[in-house]
């Protein structure tokens, strides 16, 4: 079933291509979740509700080509995800900056092959929340500091100090897998 | 320093793209048992009962069609009556004495025929047709008269006719537009799907048929059948006054392409091939035949508006014109004694001008697959005058009924 067919039967409410594209895309979208909220349990819910949401609003997706579909059940779940973190006051998380980041030495861009994505996805999701989310805006959905302001409801300055500190964390522990793991 | 940074941080994302967790086992099931009951059975269900439903109507149309086509021409057969005295001249001689003086004297007899009453004849094997034939001119007017005479009942069933045709064709326009209305607009064809290849056959069936017969003896149709009828064989034509014209339904076969130019608008051409045949057939135990057929090989241009598709159906208004060229034609005459043939005359026919028509359709496609697809397109098609004067089917009643059947497929 090529995408354009998937679609067209998912809006026509065909169950066989529902679990057709569940079974597609559920992990990687899983992963989305995950990277965001930061808890396997949690991200599992969200997918459900994602998907419960996706098939709900097929009416509104217009298929544009190849990757569309992909693109467009990202973003939903994106959205579910912040949605969530939203609920959970993240922002006020946010606010909460005490000392100063540690300045970590910038990773080896090769480095980042070498580590597995379970690996650095762990990272990510351990990272606080504040920091994860913008991280995850920023560096993933590639969103300006003014959009992710707007997505989240703080300071333009608030997003860019996150993201600084993020950086600063996730750097430290590529390093340190990095060092750990070097013959 | 910044360069590094942004490049390990692309990295990552790189990395982390197609990052994905296998869900649990059970995640399918949950979110089955969370979804909406699926809407798919009875939506499909009502859709193809509406599909059955609208193929059924076809037929009952177009069996209706063929019916009144039968009727008619079982009606108007009597329709043609020579005058009483040309009845008693024939009675009176010998066939062969008989045909001679009649041709030369077929002017005088032509006005007796003006100035007679109609009269009912019983069936005789021997009768003169050149008598008809020869003095078309007078004979118009005793064709009038046995027009009017006949008139009010044709034009009243006609026009019934043309009544219940309506309300058929408004049924099935209204079942098929239901769903549109009903749900949102959806196309099946999208991107790279936007080509297809079709094959059809139909035909068009003259609906409105009364006239047919009635115009039998007018003066355009004489206008081709009296140079048959004034060669030298024409004297020889053993006929009884019972007269039928049928015009056979029009078989078309094309080949088509459809190409899809946004969600809604599809744009379609091709080929097609059509055979119009008309036969006379003159008495009944000793009898002559005609039989006239013409090709015509046509392009089509139609442009399709699809408002309504799902995996198994798709409906669309299709509107267009076509123009066709006959490609060949033929006359043949037979002459029977008996039930034996006695004499064959074969000649070619030829029509010049072009043929153009407009038309429209409602189109009901079943989607087998995804690429495969059977449809059914109910329609009427109007035939513009070519300004010949071979008479054929499309003259008579240039506004016509059709339908095609064809199977399409998509790639």
């Amino acid at each position: 079933m090529n995408e354009t067919e998937l679609t067209e039967r998912c809006r026509a409410g065909d169950n066989t291509a529902r679990k057709e594209l569940y079974e597609r895309y559920a992990g990687q979208l899983l992963g989305i979740c995950y990277r965001y909220v930061g808890d396997k349990d949690t991200a599992e819910d969200l997918l459900h509700d994602g998907f419960i949401k996706v098939f709900d609003s097929f009416d509104k997706f217009t298929y544009r080509g190849e990757g569309s579909l992909r693109a467009w059940l990202s973003r939903l779940m994106v959205n579910i995800s912040l949605d969530y973190l939203r609920k959970n006051e993240i922002t006020r998380h946010m606010l909460a900056i005490d000392e100063a980041p540690e300045i970590a030495t910038q990773p080896e861009e090769e480095s980042l092959s070498i580590i597995p994505k379970e690996v650095l996805a762990k990272f990510i999701a351990e990272l606080p929340v504040g920091y994860r989310t913008v991280l995850n805006l920023s560096v993933m959905e590639e969103l300006s500091h003014r959009e992710i302001a707007e997505q989240l409801g703080i300071k333009e300055r608030t997003s860019s100090s996150q993201l600084f500190r993020a950086k600063q964390v996730l750097a430290k522990r590529i390093n340190e897998y990095v060092s750990g793991h070097r013959i | 320093m910044k360069q590094e940074e942004d490049k390990w941080l692309k990295a990552l994302r790189e990395n982390m793209e197609d990052y994905s967790i296998t869900p649990k086992a059970d995640g399918w099931d949950r979110l089955e048992k969370a979804l909406p009951a699926t809407t798919v059975v009875p939506r499909r269900s009502y859709y193809m009962y509406s599909a059955v439903a609208a193929i059924a109507l076809l037929l009952i149309v177009s069996s209706t069609a063929i019916y009144f086509l039968g009727d008619k021409t079982a009606k108007y057969t009597q329709t043609a009556q020579l005058p009483a005295d040309i009845k008693s001249a024939i009675n009176e001689h010998p066939l062969k004495t008989l045909t001679e003086p009649l041709v030369k004297e077929s002017k005088t007899i032509s006005k007796l025929a003006m100035n007679s009453p109609l009269v009912k004849r019983p069936k005789t094997t021997i009768i003169n047709d050149e008598l008809v034939i020869e003095e078309k001119k007078e004979n118009t007017q005793v064709e009038k008269v046995i027009q009017e005479s006949k008139e009010d009942s044709p034009i009243k069933q006609k026009a019934k006719e043309k009544e219940t045709t309506k309300k058929f064709v408004s049924k099935q326009m209204s079942l098929d537009l239901e769903p549109a209305t009903e749900t949102q607009v959806r196309t099946r064809r999208k991107g790279a799907r936007n080509w297809s290849i079709g094959l059809t056959a139909g035909n068009s069936s003259g609906f409105s048929t009364a006239e047919s017969n009635a115009v039998l003896f007018s003066n355009p149709r004489m206008k081709y059948i009296s140079p048959l009828l004034t060669s030298s064989e024409a004297t020889d034509l053993f006929t009884t006054p019972e007269m039928k014209l049928n015009h056979k339904l029009p078989i078309t076969f094309g080949a088509s392409i459809r190409k899809q130019i946004s969600d809604h608008i599809a744009i379609q051409s091709g080929i097609m091939y059509t055979r119009l045949e008309s036969e006379l057939l003159n008495g009944n135990s000793s009898y002559a035949t005609y039989e006239q057929t013409l090709h015509y090989i046509g392009i089509p241009l139609k442009m399709d508006y699809l408002f309504y598709s799902n995996r198994f159906l798709t409906l669309y208004l299709s509107g267009g014109g076509a123009v066709e060229k006959s490609v060949s034609g033929q006359t043949k005459t037979v002459e029977h004694i008996e039930g034996n043939s006695i004499k064959e005359n074969t000649s070619n026919l030829n029509v010049k001008p072009l043929q153009w028509s407009v038309g429209g359709a409602v189109g009901v496609q079943l989607n087998i697959n995804k690429q495969f697809g059977v449809f059914a397109e109910p329609g009427a098609t109007y035939f513009f005058k070519d300004g010949s004067d071979v008479q054929t089917i499309r003259k008579e009643t240039p506004f016509n009924f059709n339908l095609q059947l064809g199977v399409r497929i998509c790639y």
